[in-house]
């Protein structure tokens, strides 16, 4: 099958006057198949707009393959029922919200009364029903992030790119995307999404990569990245240096927490020996609980931040 | 087309929208009825001094003016006139006033604000437009054809303000303005394309001083060919200036142009050269604003 999105090679440097060029993405090579939820994950500065940038034709000069659907991403064709939301979306501060559906309509190809339905529909989905007469100038920041996503989603895309969706958004505004994004999945539409919100990707994407520098650092499902490593919460009664010591013998990365201890093992088995040593030291086992690591952990884990825990 | 049709739409609104464009307009409105109300109640006496000037060579010249002989005969003529007769006078020379520097130079003006305006490739709203299934150049086109339609309107609304004024202070309108208007809006159309291609790649404010600053320089160009023709200068700087004249767009031509059809003044300009010049040159801007477009990242 086509890949909705395949980069090979793709390698963008910037010129900085009086230094050195700085590469923004150094060599990206992913895919991405047609339906796929697909997170990118990544730092400031990490690559990750440019990345979209590029898939969407608002880089025009870079080294490497851009393709959507398999047409050059710089030829106008490839974006043929893509949809986009920006990181900071901006619109005309004088303009409605049904002017700028209908503008967006009609830049989409959709004929006029069908993209007047769309629009109804989506002001809706957006709960912006009640500011639909109001010009944007007027708008909070995360009313005009619900009209950025209705935008993305006007031409009844095929694909949408959607770079930090949530941000600027209230928690009640989050839940909205979350489950746009999960009616998009749905609707098997594929789905480019950009953003720190790790809790949302995990709960809503299919397959996550991580950038890191302009690289692609690791790429899997959430699965795969997450139940690599497990943590072992360990309550005792009484924590000695002694025990601490015998534990760190059997598990990695021990340490103490409030009133518990955290250690990491990598099979069920790593965790036989723990009662054993915590009897040994006169101390008595109140609970064993094990956790997988999170999105974030794997996330910060990664990317080299310390502080990494379960 | 459609969707260029589309996105002149939008860029109109926003123009009819934008506060400081219509602030301008009314400005330049109310400057136009100040200056046609102030120059025609001068008193006929000061024009009586002002034409012994002309003829002593102080002042340089009216309107049309370039020979030192034509002053002359002119100041002669002014001579002769009777009190009532230089009022007449006063009130077209009112009238060209008004029309040069309102709708001239305020043109110039709005067209820049314009340009400015209407570009909006270096803003963030560009992102979504541009991640639709659409090549760059339309919409720069889009943008173009938008501003086109916002500066003929806004130079259609200051010469029906200059025609008010007119009739509020001579006690009758001069229809004429509206087609003198009209024959400098090409030269506007040409400030506009060329704020908008300097726009793409610099900051607005200075892409629209530049595009003033330029086309006050090439609007010169003519005047400097003929009075250099006159006088009697090395024929190096006469070719110099005359291929200059005729690479660059006619703009003086039709600025002089659009007095005289105003003062009905029987001067042979090529009007319909210098308006194929200007189409010319604002779709030679617009091709360059497509290409600078499609090599921006946004």
């Amino acid at each position: 099958m086509q890949p909705a999105i395949e980069l090979t090679g793709v390698r963008k440097t910037y010129r900085v006057r009086g230094a050195a060029p700085v590469p923004a993405i150094d060599g990206v090579t992913l895919a991405v198949q047609p339906g796929e939820v697909f997170g990118f994950l990544g730092r400031n500065g990490a690559g990750k707009t440019t990345t979209v940038k590029v898939l969407l034709g608002m880089v025009p000069q870079y080294e490497g393959s851009a393709r959507l659907f398999g047409i050059d991403a710089r030829r106008p064709a490839a974006r043929f029922r893509t949809g986009y939301l920006a990181e900071t979306p901006e619109f005309a501060p004088h303009a409605t919200v049904r002017e700028i559906l209908s503008l967006h309509a009609r830049l989409a190809g959709m004929k006029r009364g069908a993209g007047e339905d769309r629009a109804e529909e989506l002001i809706d989905l957006v709960d912006l029903r009640g500011a639909v007469g109001r010009r944007v100038g007027g708008f909070s920041k995360g009313m005009i992030q619900r009209l950025g996503v209705a935008v993305a989603l006007i031409g009844e895309p095929r694909l949408v790119f959607l770079d930090e969706p949530t941000a600027n958004l209230d928690p009640v505004g989050r839940r909205m995307v979350r489950d746009v994004l999960v009616g998009l999945r749905n609707q098997g539409i594929t789905v480019f999404l950009s953003s720190h919100m790790l809790s949302e990707v995990e709960m809503t994407c299919t397959r996550v990569a991580i950038m890191d520098a302009g690289r692609i650092v690791r790429a899997g499902t959430v699965d795969e990245l997450t139940r690599t490593v497990h943590y072992v919460h360990i309550g005792v009664t009484t924590v000695s240096d002694g025990l601490l010591a015998d534990l760190r013998s059997a598990l990695a990365n021990v340490r103490e927490m409030q009133g518990y201890i955290v250690g990491e093992i990598r099979s069920e088995s790593d965790l036989d020996p723990i009662p054993g040593i915590v009897e040994r030291h006169g101390a008595r086992l109140r609970y064993l609980a094990m956790a997988h690591e999170t999105l974030e952990d794997a996330f910060l884990r990664t990317v080299g931040v310390k502080g990494a825990s379960g | 087309m459609s969707v260029v049709i589309a996105l002149a739409g939008d860029t109109l609104r926003s123009c009819g929208r934008a506060w400081i464009l219509v602030g301008l307009v009314t400005v330049l409105a109310l400057a136009a009825a100040t200056t046609v109300a102030v120059i025609a109640h001068v008193p006929a006496e000061y024009m009586k001094a002002a034409a012994g000037l002309v003829e002593q060579g102080a002042v340089p010249s009216l309107p049309g003016d370039t020979a030192s002989d034509e002053r002359q005969t002119k100041a002669a003529v002014i001579q002769d006139l009777t009190a009532s007769e230089y009022e007449l006078v006063m009130k077209d020379t009112a009238r060209a006033a008004g029309l040069r520097h309102v709708v001239g130079m305020g043109g110039a003006l709005l067209a820049a604000l314009i340009g400015v305006l209407v570009n909006e490739t270096r803003s963030g709203r560009i992102g979504p437009i541009v991640a639709r299934a659409i090549p760059r150049r339309t919409v720069v086109l889009g943008q173009m054809v938008g501003g086109a339609c916002a500066l003929t309107m806004a130079t259609a609304l200051l010469a029906v303000a200059l025609m008010l004024a007119d009739a509020a202070v001579v006690g009758r309108a001069e229809p004429r303005v509206l087609p003198a208007a009209g024959l400098i809006l090409p030269n506007l159309m040409v400030c506009l394309t060329l704020v908008y291609a300097l726009a793409t790649v610099m900051h607005p404010v200075g892409a629209a001083g530049v595009g003033l600053l330029v086309c006050a320089a090439v609007g010169q160009i003519g005047a400097i060919y003929r009075s250099l023709t006159a006088a009697e200068v090395h024929g190096l700087v006469v070719d110099a200036t005359r291929l200059a004249y005729r690479l660059l767009p006619h703009l003086g031509d039709l600025k002089t142009a659009a007095e005289d059809y105003l003062i009905e003044a029987r001067v042979h300009i090529p009007i319909g050269p210098a308006i194929g010049t200007d189409a010319i040159y604002t779709l030679l801007l617009t091709l360059a604003a497509c290409w600078l477009f499609s090599r921006r990242q946004v």
